[in-house]
């Protein structure tokens, strides 16, 4: 009885004060980071807050959104825990959002509060709001049945699988701003009446430089670096129809030689149905419209690659691939800096269409 | 001789004493009716006394009848009278016969350990009907069975049950020991022997096992382990016993395989849910929320929206309910058991959630735990997993999620430290390790 007696007092002093109820929690959904024009405070701190109800109905969530201008982001968060009336809780939140004007200034430092956080997760979702985080926060979309779900959907492969929404993790994030010789990519996320829409993307340079990428291109690489499925390949024809191939299965593979100017190879393996043609299509020249469609992909990869390569941003990781394939000293990194303006590419595309996708 | 045995029994009414004289001899009987059969006292001394007498015959029957004993000790006749024998005095010399009245006639029905396909008949409340049971199941030479008696009021008839070519030998002399040792009053049921021989005042998990099964008991001793039978409860005590022992039902062994498997990997995952449900729903509540999905977390957030107290006190609440719900539904009548459910499950159900005293994922927490409580084939095994669970539930109030891990850390170092009769309590596979320690002997 002694020993029982003595464990439960040594367990009540022992305990620690984490504890806090569920319901004295505030849960924030979506955080969204702006810059402003006040010198004093530059950052402006937006947090969506979750009011959740028992009982779930579809387009019955409700939010609430604070805001707040702050020297920096850390100390905006405190700042915001005297607004509200329960403990804010970054548990479940996984979504953050830069306001384009911060990624024009922002240093990498200021990410450091994100993955420093304990209860921030490192699977949180990255991406850039358009024309500001707030406006994207603002957003309630219809459909939404518990808050800030649309957005978390709208990521990974849980809802939809867009080929135009490029999926940036914290983790990554703070991986590719630190990493030598790959750069990160971010999604655009754009308030359009009650939804988003999420088919940009930016590449931000370790120079600062930001490169945006349109919809297009934003498919072109996320087919070719992510070997992400369920996209298209179009090819119009003379005759003004368009040839659409709906993409099952993609696979790249990249090859640099190293030289004094280094030659990246991308093989692109493609197969898929066709989705749309012209009828009898196929039978006409079935190896030939396979060999059209390929020789049309690898131009535009190409002619994505050289973009990025102009810009001096490196989304694909083609620096790190070398440095792996050398000894990856800081000596190597300087001569692979110095050749990749130079850089050339050859991307060849290897298409198989395996059927038009109906029985005659 | 009458006279001594009434004064030992202090002119005690249940006791019958007779003095017959048949006109040739004279036979004094003395016995408890309530204890024999009378059925047997008639056809065996009656009907020879009386109208088939013949002096020669019945001596010869009383000399070499197998139930007939001559005792010259009047030490024993009280204890013979108290086991059910008839003692009987001709020509001077003193007899007791056995007419030992049997309430058992067939096998019971199992209750405790009930089976889908298996043998449907259970252990019995005596003794010699239980080893008929078993020697029925287990038809060996080499099956042993020592008797003893236990208990200094109740004088329990005991016997420890073994295959002698199997048996291991140091949990054997462990056992005889331990029974040498103990010094009960009374023995009236199979656990209270049990308890006795297996000082479970300081463990967690019953290092015995009980059954009221048969085949259990022959599967059991057939791997070697020791069963004790005691006169008067339909359950056999075995031992030694690993952890995996209690979570066998012996219709895993009668049905195919692979669903066998199956659904011993899901009673494992009840014993599991049923241990740490509660306390894993207070971390969660109250220290890890992030460790839902985001939605489970909104409905938790707005379910316990109007629960006025902290996720302890509301677990404690309902936990209370079901024990309470459990306990009475065990002790009460037949009849009125079912209105014990009923009221329950109400309260439990919807009442109790409407008034905003729980929250709703409570109800279903509380559910899943008393339901794979049940799922545990062995009684007292779940009572020792009914216990724990407080245990987790006390740690996850101070500790959360680290002391949830922690704790089930210190029950496997525990399980690993325990020993049923000198055999590792934890070990996977008992019969390999001890060919293994043979070899390298």
């Amino acid at each position: 009885m002694k020993r029982i007696v003595l464990a439960l007092i040594a367990c009540v002093l022992a305990s620690g004060c984490g504890m806090k109820d569920i319901d004295k929690r505030f849960y924030v959904v979506t955080t969204g980071i702006d810059m402003t024009d006040n010198p004093e405070k530059p950052y402006r701190i937006s947090l969506r807050l979750a009011i959740t109800a028992a009982r779930v109905e579809s387009g019955s969530s409700r939010t609430e959104i604070q805001t707040v201008d702050a020297p920096s982001i850390a100390e905006g968060v405190r700042l915001l825990k005297s607004h509200v009336d329960k403990e804010l809780e970054f548990g479940h939140c996984r979504m953050f959002i830069l306001g384009k004007s911060l990624l024009e200034k922002a240093t990498p430092e200021t990410m450091s509060w994100f993955s420093r956080r304990r209860d921030i997760q490192m699977i949180s979702y990255f991406g850039v709001g358009e024309p500001d985080a707030l406006a994207v926060l603002k957003v309630e979309p219809k459909s939404e049945r518990y808050p800030g779900n649309a957005l978390f959907l709208s990521f990974g492969n849980e809802g939809t699988e867009s080929p135009y929404t490029i999926t940036t993790f914290l983790f990554d994030l703070v991986r590719k701003i630190k990493e030598r010789g790959i750069d990160p990519i971010l999604p655009i996320i754009r308030a359009h009446n009650r939804t988003y829409v999420i088919d940009k993307s930016v590449v931000a340079n370790k120079q600062g430089q930001r490169l945006f990428l349109s919809a297009e291109e934003t498919q072109l690489f996320k087919m070719t670096s992510a070997d992400s499925s369920k996209s298209e390949l179009v090819l119009p024809m003379e005759d003004g129809t368009r040839v659409v191939m709906y993409v099952s299965q993609i696979r790249t593979k990249v090859r640099i030689s190293a030289g004094d100017a280094p030659t990246v190879r991308l093989k692109i393996k493609v197969s898929g149905v066709l989705e749309e043609s012209a009828p009898e299509l196929l039978e006409k020249d079935w190896h030939g419209l396979e060999q059209r469609m390929g020789q049309r992909f690898s131009k535009q990869v190409e002619e994505l690659l050289v973009k990025l390569r102009d810009a001096d941003a490196d989304p694909y990781g083609f620096g790190l691939r070398y440095l792996a394939q050398h000894f990856g000293k800081d000596k190597e990194f300087k001569a692979w800096e110095a050749s990749y303006p130079e850089a050339k590419f050859q991307v060849s595309t290897d298409v198989r269409i395996t059927g038009p996708g109906v029985i005659r | 001789m009458i006279e001594q045995m009434r004064a030992e029994f202090g002119d005690s009414k249940d006791m019958v004493t007779e003095v017959l004289d048949n006109g040739f001899s004279r036979l004094e009987l003395c016995f408890f009716p309530g204890m024999c059969d009378i059925v047997q006292v008639k056809d065996a001394i009656l009907v020879p006394f009386s109208y088939r007498f013949d002096p020669d015959e019945f001596r010869r029957m009383l000399k070499t009848g197998l139930s007939f004993i001559e005792s010259d000790e009047p030490k024993k006749w009280p204890e013979m009278l108290l086991k059910g024998c008839v003692l009987l005095q001709y020509e001077e010399k003193v007899y007791s016969f056995a007419a030992i009245r049997k309430m058992q006639k067939e096998p019971g029905n199992t209750e405790v350990e009930a089976s889908l396909q298996g043998p449907q008949s259970s252990f019995t409340e005596d003794l010699d009907m239980n080893m008929y049971l078993l020697r029925l199941r287990y038809n060996v030479p080499s099956l042993t069975a020592e008797q003893l008696q236990k208990g200094e009021l109740s004088g329990t008839r005991i016997m420890v049950v073994y295959d002698r070519l199997k048996v291991d030998g140091g949990s054997l002399d462990e056992l005889h020991k331990r029974l040498d040792k103990i010094r009960p009053k009374l023995i009236q049921a199979a656990g209270q022997l049990a308890m006795f021989i297996g000082n479970t005042r300081f463990s967690m998990f019953p290092i015995t096992l009980q059954t009221e099964r048969p085949d259990r008991v022959a599967q059991l001793i057939q791997r070697g382990k020791i069963a004790i039978l005691v006169d008067g409860s339909r359950f056999a005590v075995t031992l030694p016993v690993r952890f995996f022992d209690f979570m066998h039902a012996m219709d895993d062994d009668y049905e195919p395989y692979w669903m066998g498997r199956i659904i011993i990997f899901f009673r494992y995952l009840g014993m599991i849910l049923s241990m740490t449900l509660p306390a894993l729903y207070i971390a969660a509540c109250s220290y890890n929320p992030e460790f839902f999905r985001v939605q489970l977390a909104f409905s938790i957030d707005g379910s316990r929206a109007a629960v006025p107290y902290p996720s302890f006190v509301e677990v404690f609440i309902m936990l209370f309910m079901i024990e309470a719900l459990i306990e009475s539904s065990i002790r009460l009548p037949r009849f009125v058991g079912s209105t014990a459910a009923t009221v329950g499950g109400l309260i439990l159900g919807q009442a109790a959630q409407q008034a905003g005293l729980v929250s709703s994922i409570m109800i279903i927490v509380t559910s899943v735990v008393a339901i794979s409580n049940f799922v545990i084939p062995n009684s007292s095994f779940s009572y020792s997993i009914r216990a724990l669970k407080y245990v987790f539930v006390l740690v996850a109030t101070f500790y959360g999620m680290v002391g949830i891990i922690v704790a089930i850390f210190l029950i496997v170092v525990y399980l690993c430290h325990l020993r049923s009769f000198g055999q590792p309590y934890l070990a996977i596979n008992l019969k390999r390790d001890q060919r293994q320690s043979q070899q390298s002997r």
